[in-house]
């Protein structure tokens, strides 16, 4: 898989959906700012410039209108009567200023006219001293009008400015007092763009007017960098920080008010136009995103309805079910996949009807097979059963001929002692009966000791075959109760092996040696004397009968301790040895190389059982062809206990 | 490309509005009269302190945090006065400097009070507002004290029968001053035969008033009012009669007064709570600085409201988050020409000098 994580379709396509407007918008919100933005900046700053200066002018119109109608005061006054003067400061006074009034060259108030009083206090006035006014020092002195900073005004109370007339001719001094809010609503009047704020400060920095206080208040500005240079003269920012805020600025000083005018436009996000700018891309990016969050889902839902759909027709028949109907959408692709769909589906179902026929039909091939296995297994079982039967017969008839042999031997070591002991009674006979003559024809001393010496010699000999008679009977006995029941003792396995060789020896050739090596006297075995006796029989007759084609060879018997617990008994002999295969076989039943010449096949067979299953040890051959053959019995000193199943195998075997 | 970047950023930060690392700004709100006709001492106040923030941040600022000033106009009255300490509150500003005159301090009071905003007036002096535990501290003295020294000055000078005027749009200056100094005279034996209210904005006032306590005959006349009347009231007492001596409260011992009233104002005698020649360096260095950026020279009313600064500017630094607490705990700091010296209930006092108008010059008397 190249991608670590799969993504559902709805998602894929709704993130699709999602991504690629707002990608594109970004893109086109980022350019758009990039060039409107510092268009913006241009726009402003050449507003600022402009509105400043246009500002100055404006105000300076004004103020200079003012100025002209203070003139035309000013050099008709002196030549009115009291009242008409005092009518013409009124009229001069209009709304424009808040008070007028006329000084003479003391500083002395001579008639004035002040807004919201009446004729009493104007005659309060008169009279009043104000030769410490700047204006009118200024005017006095220089001789020409004069506009005056923002100063408090002795007349009204208020902080106001000041315009200051000569009248030539009596060298008086006429003064108008403007209110700020007077000027402020000027200059709020003529402001072209209502970004636009203005200042107009005097020369000491305070404010003449403010078209829109900032949060500072009414602070006195001559610090504020841009106030600084426009007073100084020297270059002006044309940005500004004031307050926090940022704000495209210019400054215009006017030289005739002694003003200077400063114009401020909000930047960054406190100016509309960027705002604005900022908010439509904003706006569109949000709106994008809502749109797209609204729709792309509905939309990936509607594109994907067909192909899901399709998906749970296909699951449908991968899971065995019969498909519904196959759904068509607004894609065509999709249906053309539905279609395709189908016919595969269709054919599917085809191919797994005919499949199942064949399957069924296979189905009862197999069952009918079975039964017939079935039924030659029954008869196999039974020709294994009668198989099994008869190899128990035939272990059996083995058994009872080894029997059979031994007592042909038995008989033929009792035939000499026997016949010995026939032939001196015999003669003993002969002798009495010489003997019984001699006494009829004269017995002499010297047939009486000759006789008695043959008698003894003749008693003897019979003694000693008797009695060899006798213990050969003894051991056959033991022997033959060994054989015919199986039971356990102990016993010495010198005089097992010993006796069972003696009972050998008859039916071997004279020409085969049968050694016994010696065995210590000491080895005593629990265990099966009848089953170790047949075994050790059985593997010297195999010797004698197999090792030897020539009828000569010696056949060794050996034992030895290879531990505490156990003996090894080896039967050896010089003969012709074996190839591998048949010392393989050796040991399965009915397996011999003498078939049809007496050779059951069952001696070495029934030996193995009687190791394995009764003694509890192992019984193992080494051969090769040539070197002779050495079979190998290692049993415990203590056989083990018999269980029942082995008990059973032994009654069988 | 370059565009495209410069607009991506812009996009970016637009998403990411994160603060900048700058500290927080201390922010100082100023209330004084900055339009009306106490504007002389209000403008001098503000001046005073905004030369003072000027030297702070010039000089780093208060522990790294610039100072930002707020100035408020307070229309010379209590709510005026009420208005702006609101507006100053919602500007969150840490403490006020202000106001100059009483009566605005009556509606500010409560406002700062509620707020829990150290507010040091330079000027307000009525018994009102001394003696009170309280956001509100003060620089310089009480009235009584004021009042007591023109006793005390009157008695020097054989000035029995006193006539005065009180301005009503700040009565609750003018009539505390009233009552010290009755009490004061008195007790030296003086008298206040005849004492007028006035109201500046009604026409006339000045004139009528003026021939009312001229007929009581009196030995002076006493204006318990500020620059702009004082100076009107000498200019109608003048017309009617050029010898008896005047005197005006300190309230009216700003720097305009000559402007204001011209020659009618030669031999006006007023208190005023600093010495304008003194010429240790403490003070010249201010006064330098004050000229050279208002073209005028400090006031009393500037005086005050640097000093006011500099003990807020001291609490401040302290590092007190609690910053009653701070200046409670300020001490005594050395202002521009004496020690300012907060008592338990945030009073201080001032030096007191007479001055007589002369030639357009205050003469120390």
């Amino acid at each position: 898989m190249i991608f670590g994580t799969a993504f559902s379709l709805r998602f894929a396509l709704t993130g699709l959906f999602l991504l690629t407007p707002l990608v594109a918008l970004i893109i086109v919100g980022s350019v758009t700012l990039a060039v409107r933005l510092p268009q913006i900046s241009k726009e402003n700053n050449a507003i600022a410039r402009a509105s400043a200066a246009e500002m100055a002018a404006r105000l300076e119109e004004y103020l200079t209108s003012l100025e002209d109608r203070l003139q035309v005061v000013a050099s008709g006054i002196d030549s009115l009567s009291g009242i008409n003067s005092h009518a013409m400061l009124e009229a001069a006074r209009g709304h424009s200023f808040d008070a007028i009034y006329l000084l003479d060259t003391g500083g002395i108030v001579r008639d004035a006219s002040v807004r919201n009083f009446d004729l009493e206090f104007t005659v309060e006035l008169i009279g009043t001293d104000l030769s410490g006014n700047k204006l009118f020092q200024e005017t006095s002195a220089t001789g020409e009008k004069a506009w005056s900073d923002t100063q408090l005004s002795a007349i009204t109370g208020i902080v106001m400015v000041g315009l200051a007339v000569p009248v030539p001719s009596t060298g008086q001094v006429i003064i108008g007092e403007v209110s700020l809010e007077q000027i402020v609503s000027i200059s709020r009047f003529s402001r072209s763009n209502e970004q636009l704020d203005l200042w107009i400060v005097d020369r000491r920095g305070e404010i003449v007017a403010d078209t829109n206080p900032t949060r500072s208040g009414r602070r006195n500005l001559l610090n504020v960098p841009i106030v600084r240079a426009g007073l100084n003269g020297t270059p002006i920012p044309d940005e500004i920080s004031f307050d926090g805020y940022d704000y495209f600025a210019w400054a215009e000083f006017s030289e005739s008010l002694g003003w200077l005018f400063v114009s401020r436009i909000p930047r960054g996000m406190d100016n509309a136009t960027t705002r604005e700018t900022v908010w439509i891309v904003a706006i569109g990016f949000i709106a994008t995103s809502l749109l797209g969050v609204l729709l792309a889902p509905l939309w990936a839902q509607a594109m994907i309805r067909t192909i899901s759909s399709v998906i749970d027709q296909a699951r449908m028949i991968a899971s065995g079910k019969t498909p519904e109907a196959w759904p068509t959408g607004p894609i065509k692709e999709f249906n053309q996949l539905s279609d395709d769909l189908e016919a595969m589906a269709n054919a599917l179902v085809s191919r797994e009807k005919a499949l199942k026929e064949i399957n069924e039909e296979l189905e009862n091939r197999v069952r009918n097979r079975t039964r017939d296995l079935a039924a030659s297994n029954a008869e196999l079982s039974q020709a294994l059963d009668h198989l099994r039967k008869t190899q128990g017969e035939l272990v059996e008839s083995e058994r009872l001929a080894a029997l059979g042999r031994l007592v042909a031997g038995v008989a033929h070591e009792l035939n000499t002692p026997l016949g010995n002991s026939k032939l001196s009674l015999s003669a003993q006979i002969h002798e009495i009966e010489n003997f019984s003559r001699l006494m009829n024809s004269g017995l002499k001393k010297s047939d009486l000791t000759g006789f008695v010496d043959r008698m003894r010699q003749g008693t003897s000999v019979a003694e000693m075959n008797v009695e060899r008679a006798c213990n050969l009977v003894s051991s056959f006995k033991q022997v033959a109760v060994d054989r015919t029941a199986s039971y356990r003792r102990v016993f010495r396995l010198n005089d097992l092996i010993s006796g069972t060789v003696l009972t050998l020896q008859p039916s071997i050739s004279k020409s085969i040696n049968v050694v016994v090596e010696e065995i210590p006297a000491k080895i005593e075995l629990d265990s099966y004397p009848g089953e170790f006796g047949q075994v050790i029989t059985n593997l010297v007759d195999n010797a004698v009968k197999h090792a030897f084609p020539d009828g000569a060879g010696t056949v060794r018997l050996t034992v030895y301790e290879p531990d505490s617990k156990s003996i090894s008994v080896t039967i050896e002999d010089d003969g012709i040895g074996m190839t591998e295969d048949i010392a393989d076989q050796i040991f399965n039943p009915f397996f011999t190389t003498k078939f049809g010449q007496g050779g059951t096949g069952l001696g070495l067979h029934i030996s193995y059982n009687a190791v394995a299953n009764v003694l509890g040890g192992t019984l193992s051959v080494t051969s090769a062809p040539g070197t002779g053959s050495a079979f190998k019995i290692t049993v415990p000193l203590v056989a083990p206990q018999p269980d029942t199943e082995s008990e059973t195998v032994r009654e069988t075997s | 490309m370059r565009s495209v970047k410069f607009g991506l950023s812009i996009l970016v930060s637009l998403f990411s509005l994160g603060g900048c690392g700058e500290p927080d700004p201390v922010r100082i709100g100023f209330i004084g009269g900055l339009e009306g006709r106490a504007s002389d001492i209000g403008i001098a106040s503000r001046n005073a302190v905004q030369l003072g923030v000027d030297e702070v941040n010039t000089a780093g600022g208060i522990n790294g945090r610039k100072v930002e000033l707020y100035v408020r106009d307070d229309g010379g009255t209590a709510e005026g006065g009420a208005e702006a300490a609101r507006a100053l509150v919602g500007e969150k500003v840490d403490a006020i400097i202000g106001p100059n005159l009483s009566v605005v301090a009556s509606g500010m009071v409560p406002v700062i009070n509620e707020a829990g905003i150290v507010s040091i007036s330079p000027t307000v002096s009525s018994l009102a507002f001394v003696g009170k535990d309280d956001y509100f501290y003060r620089i310089g003295s009480t009235t009584r004290q004021y009042a007591t020294a023109y006793a005390d000055f009157c008695e020097k000078a054989g000035i029995k029968r006193m006539a005065m005027t009180l301005d009503k749009r700040n009565a609750v200056f003018s009539e505390s001053w009233l009552a010290e100094f009755r009490a004061a005279h008195e007790a030296r034996g003086g008298e206040v035969i005849a004492a007028v209210s006035f109201d500046a904005t009604v026409s006339g006032d000045f004139a009528r008033v003026t021939r009312e306590i001229l007929e009581t005959r009196p030995d002076a006349l006493l204006f318990i009012a500020n620059g702009v009347d004082s100076a009107q009231f000498a200019q109608q007492v003048r017309k009617l009669d050029p010898d008896i001596p005047f005197f005006a409260a300190e309230w009216a011992a700003s720097e305009s007064l000559f402007e204001l009233g011209g020659r009618a104002i030669e031999g006006l005698i007023l208190l005023q709570t600093y010495d304008r020649y003194d010429d240790r360096a403490r003070y010249v260095s201010f006064r330098d600085a004050y000229r050279d950026r208002f073209q005028e020279d400090p006031g009393f009313s500037s005086v005050a409201a640097y000093d006011g600064l500099t003990a807020l500017l001291a609490a401040l630094r302290s590092g007190n988050e609690n910053l009653k607490e701070a200046m409670d705990s300020v001490g005594s700091v050395e202002g521009l020409q004496q020690i300012v010296e907060f008592d338990a209930f945030g009073d201080s006092e001032r030096r007191r000098v007479f001055v007589e108008a002369r030639d357009g010059k205050f003469i120390r008397k």
